[in-house]
This record gives C-alpha cells, structure tokens and sequence, in this order.
C-alpha cells in the first residue's frame, strides 16, 4: 500500500509542479484590465451576481426514420465488434475463439458472474448506451428500445465469443441501465446548466455522450444589452 | 411460518374493507384519460425497493435421521419492471435482486455435505400478467394483483463450514430455479405518467431448484464452473414487499 502511494506521488508530482508554475506564471496577468476584458466572457447576472451558463444544455427529442435507427444501431453494433477484441483479448489467445462462438451461438444460461459485472458494469455500459442514443434526440422510450436492441445484439452475436449469452444480462443491460442512465441524465444536466466550472466538467463526465458533435441538446445563449434602448435580451442559437 | 401466512391475509382483508367499490369503472381510469396522456395503452419502465423474508430448505443426505435443512433470512435488494398496460390489463417482465445474510443452512453437494454461514443472493425474472381492478382505496389507490411463472438464480456464499467440510469460502453453491409468483399492491392514480406514480406491493413466491452449479469466484472478473448437474433438492418460498415508482 505504502509503496502505491510513493508511486501514485511520484507519478503526480511533475504534474502537480507544472500546474504549479503554469498558475504562477499566468496569475501576474490577472489584472483589473484583463477582467474588464473577460467581462464579455463570463456572463453573471448583474443583480445576484451568479454567473449563467454560456451553453443551455437539454434534449431535443425528435422523430427518427427506420433507416436512420438502422444507420445508428449498426455504428453501434460495428463499434462493438471493434472494441470487445480489444478489452477480451483472450478471443485471440485460445479461451475464446471461432469453436467457442460456434459452441455457444443459440445458448441462454444464467451466468455465475459476480454483482459487480452483473449489477454494477453491465447497468453501467447500458446507461451510457442510453445517453448515446438520448443525445442522438431519441426520447426516453425510443432511447430504451435502442439500447435493448444494441445490447441483445452484443450479448447474442459478439459477446458468444467468451461465454453464452445470459439471461441476467439481456434484462440488467437495457433496464438497470436505463435506469441508472435516467439518474444520470438528470444530474448532468442539473450539473451542465449549473453554470459552474467544475459542474460542468462532472457534468460532462457523467454523461460524454454530450461531447460529441451528434449530442442535439446544446444552445448558445447570448445575452444582448442595448445601451441606447437601455434594454436586455438573451438569443439563442441551437446548431445541429 | 404462520405468523407471515397470517400477516399477509390481514393485508389482503384490511385493503378489502378499506375499498370502494367503483360503481363506473372508466371512472378509475378517467383522470387520466380525460388528462390527455393515459397511463392506459402505455409503455412504462419501473423500479424500486424490495424486502423479502426468505424460508429456504435444502435436502440433506437420506443416511441422515434428519432429512431437511431449513433457513429463514431476510433480504433486500431492488425491483424493476418493463411493461405495456392497456385499459385494466397490463404484460410485462418483472426481476428482483436481494441480498441477504446465511444463517447455518447445510447443503448436499454430490456426496458430501457442506453446512454453513455466509450470504446469499437471488436473481428472479418473471414474466407476468398484471390486472388493475375496478377497485380503489380513497380513491386514489388503484388495486391490482399480478401473477406469473418466475425463473431465479439463488447463490450461496459459504463463509464459515460449521461442519468442518473443505468447502473454500471463495466457491460458490448456485441453484437454478423453477417457480411461480403472485402478487397483490395499490398504484397511485395520476394524470400523468410523467408525474411518477407511486406503487406499493406484497408478493409471494415459490421457487424448486432444478440445476446445480459449484463454482469458483477466486477471480472475480473469470467465475468458472467447476461442476453443474441436475438438482431438485433445494427449495424455498419468499414474502416480498416492494415498493418504487414508474419512472416513464
């Protein structure tokens, strides 16, 4: 243990200098002028003082065609293909394989994994399954669907290549995950919309789904001062 | 034993008298159809609380001048449901996970047996055929019963042998069960889904092994199973009260 925390310190130590030195060297710009300028920057309300979110964050649900849920299941679906190689590498080294997949396509068991997988990482894996799809403008339902779909595709045609599909996991996937991914959903926004720096940073954390350029739910709020009207207006632009 | 059967139809009897019967049954289901966004003819995804009393009972070896070992533990856990409900009848698939602890409860494996404390887990998934009743308490809380055949994984953790048998802690007793369940509650009546009814259930379940699997959780990310055979000798009966929400 002792030696973990020498390592984990002598690992974060050159970053913790640098941070260090890089907040020294920029903190003499801080200056009143460099805050006038920033002013324009960080919108705070002028009565409260709270600063307000430059981005409103939500979900635009819309309808989708079959061949657009198609297109999206198989990106999906082609990306599980990808990466499951990489984080089962034994579907290389004998344990798994072309015998094991022949052996175990059609077969529904209970597995014998541990609550961690079973309750814990599968829920989790589907929750940001979930989120994928919710920022892809799917509503809550179509969300839900999309996910049962793409997990029942993971755990029947690519999941085969180590173990049977499981019946734990075809139900835990799609619905412990939605349910987590609805908690989820929730907070990140509340996070998101919060304003804050480091909300948003959690925010974004709890659900990187909305990082992505296919994320539907980010505005730009500008807010507008007249001098001459002396009147106040916030614009909103939404870019998909 | 008794004292649960008894607890159970006092519940039954106590929400009978308190109900009224609704002379118009759309009356029940008006609300929210006239709100424009029905619960009826809907998909509805729910989740929630459970607690269990587990009564547990397993064979034991027929040289033995006993012939069954019986556990009662208590259990907790959460429930989910995925469902389509139209005017009074609702289909949908129902699971709970409990955790609970062992007490002293021994166990035929093969020819030996293995007798211990520890801790337990259950995986049920039920298939189930739900009716809403034209029936309400204070006019608010929709009665409905439900029923179906139930499917579980019982997993026992064996962390102390009280019969000195070789049985390592990090082995894993696994049955896989048989069963059927029903189930009696009272659902909020709301205008909207989105609102998230509150419900409130009592359930009982039966369940009869019939596979049993040995395995070997010592690397928890790779369990593997050591033996697994056929297995009527284990059984069990469950009260469950759960309650939870519709969350859409």
């Amino acid at each position: 243990m002792t030696k973990f925390v020498l390592k984990l310190m002598t690992k974060l130590l050159p970053i913790a200098l640098f941070l260090g030195i890089f907040s020294w060297s920029s903190s003499y710009a801080v200056t009143s002028e460099f805050k006038e300028a920033f002013k324009d920057q960080v919108y705070a309300d002028p009565e409260t003082h709270k600063r307000l979110p430059l981005y409103q964050y939500g979900y635009n649900d819309r309808e989708h065609s079959f061949a657009e849920n198609v297109r999206t299941i198989g990106v999906v679906y082609g990306l599980t293909w990808f990466f499951y190689p990489i984080v089962q590498p034994k579907v290389f080294h004998g344990a798994g394989g072309v015998k094991e997949y022949q052996h175990n396509f059609g077969k529904l068991v209970f597995d014998q994994d541990e609550p961690f997988w079973n309750d814990f990482v599968h829920p989790l894996s589907g929750s940001q399954l979930y989120l994928l799809y919710r920022a892809n403008g799917y509503d809550r339902l179509s969300a839900f669907e999309m996910t049962f779909v793409s997990s029942a595709l993971f755990e029947l045609t690519v999941e085969i290549f180590t173990e049977p599909a499981s019946v734990q996991d075809l139900y835990q996937t799609p619905v412990l995950g939605t349910v987590l991914g609805y908690g989820i959903e929730n907070a990140s926004m509340y996070l998101l919309n919060s304003g804050n720096t480091i909300g948003k940073i959690i925010g974004h954390a709890l659900n990187p789904a909305t990082l992505f350029p296919f994320y539907e739910g980010r505005t730009f709020i500008i807010p507008k001062y007249n001098e001459e009207d002396k009147g106040a207006m916030i614009r909103m632009e939404m870019s998909y | 034993m008794k004292a649960y059967l008894f607890i159970f139809f006092l519940l039954i009897h106590v929400s009978a008298l308190a109900a009224e019967k609704d002379t118009d049954q759309v009356r029940i289901h008006s609300q929210n159809v006239l709100a424009g966004n029905p619960l009826e003819d809907n998909f509805n995804l729910k989740t929630g609380l459970s607690l269990s009393r587990l009564f547990q009972t397993s064979a034991l070896l027929p040289t033995q001048n006993k012939h069954e070992s019986h556990s009662e533990n208590t259990g907790f856990g959460f429930n989910t449901s995925v469902g389509y409900k139209w005017s009074s009848w609702e289909v949908l698939f129902s699971s709970d996970a409990l955790f609970g602890k062992l007490n002293d409860l021994t166990f035929k494996v093969e020819n030996q047996e293995v007798r211990g404390d520890g801790s337990f887990r259950v995986f049920t998934l039920s298939p189930l055929v739900r009716y809403y009743s034209p029936y309400s308490i204070w006019n608010r809380w929709n009665i409905y019963t439900s029923a179906g055949p139930t499917w579980s994984l019982h997993t026992f953790i064996i962390q102390n042998n009280l019969n000195n048998s070789d049985f390592d802690h990090k082995k894993r007793i696994s049955f896989e069960n048989r069963g059927g369940s029903l189930n009696i509650g009272v659902e909020e009546i709301v205008p909207y889904k989105e609102t998230h009814p509150a419900f409130f259930e009592v359930g009982y379940s039966y369940m009869r092994s019939h596979r049993i699997f040995i395995v070997d959780a010592s690397d928890f990310k790779d369990v593997k199973t050591i033996k697994k055979g056929a297995s009527k000798d284990f059984s069990g009966h469950y009260f469950i009260f759960r309650l939870g929400i519709t969350l859409f």
